[in-house]
């Protein structure tokens, strides 16, 4: 087993950045026996139509409202926490809501992991996330429900993601805090099990770690029955943009994968033959976004220095943002600019040179060639760029414009490209979810 | 041309080798052997399967401020017999075309 604590460098910055003024919309209460306080998360409900609510019988199924646990309820888990800590409390906080929780996707559950880590691990305070009912003399938490589809308060089954199926999030529960296994807590950075399909690890920062941490992980998705071609696309991902957050950001980042059965349709269009879902989340702990080192080369640095190398396509940059300039907004703002820019093939490395910006080739001809249905996107600082096929297209020189047009110099990209949250990534998150046929 | 065998050395528990960090480093530790006036044959060892991604880039960091890229294309080669040939060529052609 890894030391992880010693690894792991720079874990404040995620919480600090996520400790807002503004104080979140949700309610918190001591319990009257006053050693737990609990806090009603306010989040969005949504409709889950046509949920399996009986494991012997598959027709069984009904429309579930629940509350979605998105990266900005996140935020709001972290602001509290440190509001709670700041009035001195060592006490256990329960976040809960009356319905079920669904975490909104796989970078969610992996970062809501963390965050619990962190603040048991730095801080030494237990939170937890459940669903409860509060009444006037009792709080009552729900762990399990007759019909199979409540663990620990979530919402699992078809309408769940990949991570929460395996997260220890679904037996950390306040109820059971006194016979509570602790090394449970340590499956939050580091974890494998192939029976439930999942690995997650963190990588240090020695020259071969990340090499390591590919090899392990194309080891796990060799037990998990996906065929060579997908094992080779999936690697070539991780080992493209795990190293590459480790270098640019110099700094740990943590991949997460899990495999998860899947349907393809047959030429008829029946959903007949068998496939995997691999769903791939990286990020790491940088303070650097994905366009910070790109913009200090191409705007700052640039003005002592001519290049040489791929002078052509810096030079296009430069004309493009004199163009987007004119119709910044609050949701296409500079720093969407900046990740945009990532995606042009040049490398963020210091100084003029001939080489570099594959990793991200790599990473949208994969997604293309191997996300079916489009889950995936890239978040740095408070922006996401989504990963469409519809947006990820390149003109004939390999500019990508995040747009229909596929026009990075000459057009903005498109509204649904860009999306904002108020949740702050300070280095660079990728959720991804490839779509392969069993081997 | 003379051929000029180099081992490159790799930890024992890597059979993927990935990105340019790496590259650097398995430069540092072989290019005392290296020649550019002959063709060097990379030779891997057989616990490495594959070599992904930007290995290259980091691995001709330093002589690419020296040569071009058509340079080290004719001046460096691999071992066809070693497991991550395939691999190999792959991401050496991705290193020099994209270069």
């Amino acid at each position: 087993m890894k030391d992880i604590n010693a690894m792991l460098e720079n874990t404040e910055l995620l919480i600090q950045k996520n400790t807002k003024k503004k104080k979140p919309k949700g309610r918190g209460k001591w319990l009257p026996f006053g050693s737990v306080y609990i806090y009603e998360l306010n989040m969005e409900t949504v409709e889950i139509k046509e949920v399996p609510v009986d494991k012997e019988n598959a027709d069984a199924k009904e429309n579930i409202s629940v509350s979605l646990f998105t990266l900005e309820t996140l935020a709001d888990v972290i602001s509290v926490t440190n509001e709670r800590i700041r009035k001195g409390t060592k006490f256990p906080i329960v976040f809960y809501s009356r319905r079920y929780i669904l975490p909104s996707d796989n970078l969610t559950v992996s970062l809501l992991e963390y965050v619990i880590y962190y603040f048991y691990k730095e801080k030494n305070i237990e939170i937890y996330i459940t669903r409860g009912v509060l009444s006037k003399d009792s709080f009552e938490v729900r762990i399990h429900d007759e019909k199979n589809h409540l663990c620990n308060g979530f919402l699992y089954g078809t309408a769940s993601s990949g991570f929460l199926m395996t997260s220890f999030l679904l037996s950390w529960s306040v109820a059971n805090k006194k016979k509570q296994d602790e090394s449970l807590i340590d499956n939050a950075i580091s974890f494998r099990d192939d029976q439930l399909r999942r690995y997650k690890t963190l990588i240090g920062k020695g020259p071969w770690d990340a090499s390591i941490a590919v090899s392990e992980c194309q080891d796990f998705l060799s037990h998990q029955k996906v065929n060579p071609e997908g094992i080779k696309a999936v690697m070539d991902v991780i080992g493209e943009l795990a190293p590459n957050a480790i270098e640019h950001g110099n700094t740990n980042c943590i991949v997460d994968l899990s495999c998860e059965d899947c349907e393809f349709p047959d030429a008829d269009g029946n959903y007949t033959r068998k496939g995997i879902n691999v769903s791939l989340v990286i990020w790491d702990f940088s303070e650097k976004l994905l366009g910070t080192d790109l913009n200090k080369k191409i705007f700052i640095d640039s003005m002592e220095q001519d290049f040489k190398h791929k002078a052509e396509r810096i030079s296009t940059i430069r004309q493009a943002w004199e163009f987007h300039k004119n119709y910044l907004t609050d949701e296409y703002n500079a720093d969407d600019f900046n990740n945009v820019m990532a995606f042009q093939k040049i490398s963020g490395r210091a100084g003029d040179r001939p080489d570099g910006g594959l990793g991200i080739s790599t990473l949208i001809e994969r997604v293309q060639q191997y996300t079916k249905e489009n889950y995936c996107y890239v978040l740095s600082g408070y922006g996401a760029l989504r990963l469409d096929h519809e947006f990820t297209g390149s003109d004939a020189e390999g500019y990508i414009g995040f747009n229909a047009l596929k026009d990075f110099k000459g057009h903005i990209p498109d509204k649904d490209a860009v999306s904002k949250t108020k949740f702050y990534l300070p280095g660079v998150a990728y959720n991804l979810c490839f779509n392969f046929l069993e081997e | 041309m003379e051929k000029n065998i180099i081992e490159v050395n790799i930890p024992d528990n890597v059979t993927i080798v990935a990105g340019p960090v790496p590259g650097r480093e398995a430069y540092r530790l072989c290019k005392g052997s290296i020649d550019i006036e002959e063709r060097n044959i990379l030779r891997f060892p057989p616990h490495v399967k594959q070599i992904i991604g930007s290995f290259f880039t980091g691995f001709f960091e330093e002589l690419s401020k020296s040569m071009t890229t058509g340079e080290i294309a004719e001046h460096f080669g691999f071992d066809s017999n070693m497991p991550s040939y395939e691999s190999a060529m792959d991401s050496f052609s991705r290193y020099i075309s994209n270069n």
